[in-house]
């Protein structure tokens, strides 16, 4: 008899210590958090109590209960915020004068849960993509083109936190077209463009979709697309460069009458030259010429420009249609 | 529509439409003796004080004795067409180029005779046309011949049509215009969102504008982009109805639009305006002291979903807020002085869901800049709160504050910029929070003593250091350091580029993830009328300095285009490879895609405007992954007919 109840003892003691140690639970998520942002605290208990208080010391001079009462025969379960003003490791600790119900016996538990809290910032974070927004020249994230037109560029704005190494790839109806590997420090938001060469891909007509897939930070991030649509419509753009050739960039020139000279093309009928005080203004002189230099003459010269002053020009070509066929990019000149 | 900043003779312009300032109906002579001057200059075309009801009147003068290039000066609207003319007998002819904009017109000569005396003569001619419109009409279909079974992403039939529409319409001081793009998908498998099988508005803008004397009134209606101020709306790019409205020094505008982006109408034309959903602002600015000195206001309210077409955010729910800011512009010296000054107030709640209310901030931000000669400058120091957020700018960087710096001088030979700045973070010094101040350095500089050979350095060091590091807290602390060089080779169609960049990241924290990166890249292009050949080499090694591993890319991309037999064929290329390695071998793969089209354009006379081709185009993928002894390869081989019309008038 005696063995008998020394093996009924023993498991007595087993269900016991099973109840004790399953009796108390406290969970806190997430077990890592940033300073001021908020920690949720779930304290249960199980199996059923009788009417109790949980005590929950978040281990920064701070300390709460929760009040089980009313919850007999039910489980005592509570959601609790916290934030931590300090960086540290913290230990939130349960503890309870509960006592189980039916049998009156005491839960004499204590749980515990970790919580590290640190001090990043948006600056000090590990590299996270917080925003991505793709678009075209007219700032929207669709556009039609012509086939063959030159130059289609997409462009990608960026807001992230933290600083790395961003990388990844521009991407065209799933194929890749380039690669992206770049430094980011934190600061302002940046702006990623496609590149020049290969410039996205115009000569299929219809449908394209673009995307900046980001491979490093890895995130789970359903990566935007912009579309582009390709027309039957042969462009009237050329890909021949057109290039301004004399006077050279930037320029000292005297303040008489100068010749402006430019490399040709043969689509070309005419050609506009436009002379600009600052980009984007108003041009404060022009020429239509059938020929591949303007000299500018006296009048205008003394009309339209000043000495002393800084200025920037470029020409565009036409067809015989007076379709732009072809530009330059601007050169500086200071007339002295 | 060309307009130009005329000389000191006569100015005006064009984009206000202010009615021309006619120099003088009557002619003005200057009568010189042994030639009739005015008597013996005709305007023949369209005529002095003639309404001419074409964009592009052709214009045609006959002048008393032979003229050329050499001995004559001809504007019209202040642009030189002197070498533009083409001379006759009995005097010259000019086929405008671009349309002329409707209103009156100026045109200005001057002849220079042999016994040394000169004749000026105005004459002056206005064009109407009531109403002008392009339509480009195109369409595609394209049939599988054949391709891999697992190549699901390619439909069999493949149809696609859109119709391009430019539209003016001129009613006394009304302008209307319409500009659309209507296109219709069609494909044996399901459109991926936002396209749709069927017919769709996929954009339009409808403008009006009424113009008289010094009052202007604008109103657009469709796919707008808003521009503001850098801390209020700045690029805001949606679908809505805008107006603005402009009397001598005072400007007004307001815009209502959908804080989604949209593409096509299949969730409505895009101003039906769900007050939870919309975007709206009114400004109003006055100029003052010869418009050197401007005054703006701008309030902005509404709400928006952090992710629309074309946008992933982070943040999710619904945002709201307002935003009132105010603007100063300043220019003095002709340019050599531009101040500006803005302040800003917003009340932004960023999610409308959860317990927390709206937060009120402030940013503000002072400029200064200029340039004289070939000098030039800007300073900025800029202050944005810690919780001045505003709708539509999302990109806006919050809690920062510090200036920069810039210098430039370009010169003949040499060119070179300057930058300097500092910024920190935690503007409020919340104890709880280390500050981190970002102080960045940068030079680039080019070399232009042959035009045909540019070149150039640049260099950039970032600091990024904390400080008020709460207790218990690590220090924080990354130097970067990013190198840049580049050359350039153009000889008539060929341009030879080679970039170089390299950047070094040492992160001084704990964690000591030191990362580098170095590009390369080469591209020999050539540009011709009937062939375009742009490949581009560019290899690129990125190394985590912590575990030594490199991470090797090398890219090789091709584009290629030309056309034989006057343009009856063409044939165009884009293809790529992608070789990819890390130096502890977890990862090798090599990707290969092509895409390659031939077609013969029907040029005969019977294909008329409807310019037909047909032509076969092939694509080609292969991945494969060495580490995984995965090789996968698909290809297809389709037909393609295309057409495209154009109508205008």
């Amino acid at each position: 008899m005696k063995p008998i109840l020394s093996i009924i003892g023993f498991f007595m003691v087993l269900l016991l210590s099973a109840g004790v140690t399953s009796a108390m639970n406290v969970t806190a998520v997430p077990s890592s958090v940033l300073v001021g942002e908020n920690v949720s605290v779930n304290v249960s208990t199980s199996p059923d109590l009788a009417s109790c208080t949980i005590n929950v010391d978040f281990d920064d001079g701070t300390t709460t209960f929760v009040n089980c009462a009313g919850t007999v025969p039910y489980v005592c379960t509570n959601n609790l915020n916290h934030i931590y003003s300090t960086s540290g490791n913290y230990t939130i600790t349960a503890s309870s004068d509960c006592v189980l119900s039916p049998t009156g016996a005491p839960l004499l538990d204590v749980d515990t849960a970790s919580v590290t809290v640190t001090f990043a910032t948006p600056a000090t974070s590990e590299l996270t993509i917080t925003r991505l927004q793709l678009s075209f020249d007219n700032g929207r994230a669709e556009t039609t083109v012509n086939r063959n037109q030159p130059g289609l560029r997409a462009n990608a704005d960026l807001r992230f936190d933290g600083s790395g190494l961003l990388k990844g790839y521009w991407e065209v109806d799933g194929r890749v077209l380039s690669q992206v590997n770049q430094h980011l420090t934190y600061g302002k938001s940046i702006r990623l463009t496609s590149p020049a060469v290969p410039f996205l891909p115009t000569f299929v007509e219809g449908s394209h979709r673009v995307r900046l897939v980001i491979t490093n930070p890895v995130n789970n991030i359903s990566f935007p697309e912009a579309i582009y649509y390709v027309t039957s419509e042969e462009s009237t753009a050329g890909l021949a460069p057109l290039r301004t050739a004399e006077p050279r960039n930037h320029a000292d020139l005297a303040f008489v009458p100068q010749s402006f000279r430019w490399e040709g093309t043969t689509r070309a009928a005419m050609y506009l030259v436009e002379f600009f005080e600052r980009e984007g203004e108003v041009p404060v002189a022009a020429a239509y010429t059938k020929g591949t230099a303007y000299d500018l003459p006296e009048a205008i010269l003394t009309e339209s420009f000043d000495s002393g002053k800084a200025y920037m020009w470029w020409v565009k070509s036409y067809d015989a249609e007076g379709n732009l066929v072809g530009a330059s990019e601007l050169a500086h000149f200071i007339f002295q | 529509m060309l307009r130009i900043r005329l000389g000191r003779r006569v100015r005006f312009d064009w984009r206000r439409s202010i009615p021309i300032i006619v120099i003088s109906a009557a002619i003005a002579v200057f009568a010189i003796p042994g030639w009739a001057g005015a008597e013996a200059i005709t305007f023949v075309s369209p005529g002095e004080g003639v309404e001419a009801t074409t964009s592009k009147p052709p214009i045609v003068c006959e002048v008393g004795i032979p003229v050329s290039q050499q001995n004559m000066l001809a504007q019209l609207d202040g642009i030189d067409i002197t070498g533009a003319l083409d001379f006759t007998p009995t005097g010259f002819e000019f086929k405008p180029v671009q349309p002329l904009m409707n209103g009156p017109h100026q045109l200005y000569l001057v002849v220079y005779c042999a016994d040394g005396s000169v004749v000026e003569q105005v004459f002056s001619f206005s064009t109407f046309t009531k109403m002008s419109s392009n339509t480009q009409v195109s369409a595609v279909y394209e049939q599988v011949l054949d391709k891999s079974d697992h190549l699901t992403q390619i439909p069999h039939r493949n149809f696609a049509a859109n119709l391009g529409n430019t539209t003016t319409f001129t009613q006394g001081a009304w302008q209307m215009g319409l500009t659309t793009n209507l296109r219709w998908l069609d494909r044996s498998m399901p459109m991926y969102a936002p396209e749709k099988k069927g017919i769709d508005l996929v954009n339009y803008l409808i403008t009006a504008q009424y113009l008289k004397d010094d009052l202007s009134l604008q109103l657009n209606a469709g796919d707008l982009q808003i521009q503001e101020t850098q801390n209020t709306v700045m690029g805001l790019a949606r679908r809505g109805v805008q107006t603005n409205f402009n009397y001598k020094k005072l400007s007004l505008s307001g815009f209502v639009v959908n804080s989604e982006q949209m593409f096509g109408i299949d969730d409505g034309t895009g101003l039906e305006f769900d007050t939870s959903d919309n975007i709206k602002g009114v400004s109003g600015g006055y100029s003052l002291l010869s418009d050197t000195l401007k005054l703006r206001a701008i309030y902005v309210t509404g709400a928006e979903e952090s992710n629309s077409f074309g946008i992933y955010d982070a943040d999710s729910g619904q945002r709201e807020g307002d935003v009132l800011g105010l603007l100063v512009q300043y220019q003095l010296l002709e340019g050599k002085l531009n101040l500006e000054a803005e302040y800003d107030w917003s009340d932004f709640d960023a999610n409308t869901d959860d317990e927390f209310s709206a937060e009120t901030g402030k940013a503000w931000t002072l400029r200064a800049s200029g340039y004289a000669g070939s000098y030039n400058y800007q300073a900025v120091y800029e202050y944005v709160g810690p919780e001045y957020e505003v709708i539509g700018n999302p990109g806006l960087q919050r809690d920062r504050e510090g200036f920069t710096v810039m210098g430039g001088v370009q010169k003949a030979m040499h060119g070179l910029n300057l930058s300097a700045s500092r910024y920190e973070d935690n503007v409020d010094e919340d104890e709880r929070l280390p500050q981190v101040v970002a102080t960045m350095v940068s030079a680039d500089y080019s070399f232009n003593r042959f035009p045909t050979l540019p070149m150039g350095l640049n260099y950039q060091k970032m600091i990024m250091d904390s400080s008020m590091i709460p207790e218990g807290g690590l220090p924080y602390r990354t130097d970067t350091d990013m190198y840049g060089a580049r050359i350039n080779y153009m000889a008539g169609p060929w341009n030879f580029g080679f970039n170089a960049n390299y950047s070094t990241q040492n992160d001084k924290t704990e964690s000591n993830y030191d990362t580098k990166n170095q590009t390369y890249s080469f591209s020999p292009t050539y540009y011709a009328e009937t062939l375009s050949l742009s490949p581009n080499l560019s290899f690129n090694r990125s190394t985590d300095e912590t575990s030594g591993i490199d991470t090797d890319t090398l890219t090789v991309t091709l584009d290629l285009r030309g056309t034989l037999y006057q343009g009856s064929v063409s044939y165009e290329f884009g293809g790529a490879f992608n070789q990819m390695k890390n130096s502890d071998d977890t990862m090798e793969m090599d990707m290969v895609n092509g895409n390659a089209r031939v077609a013969y354009h029907f040029l005969q006379e019977w294909a008329g405007f409807l310019n037909p081709s047909v032509g076969i185009r092939g694509l080609y993928n292969r991945t494969n992954d060495k580490v995984f002894d995965q090789d996968d390869d698909e290809f297809a081989l389709l037909l393609v007919l295309s057409t495209s019309m154009g109508f205008a008038f």
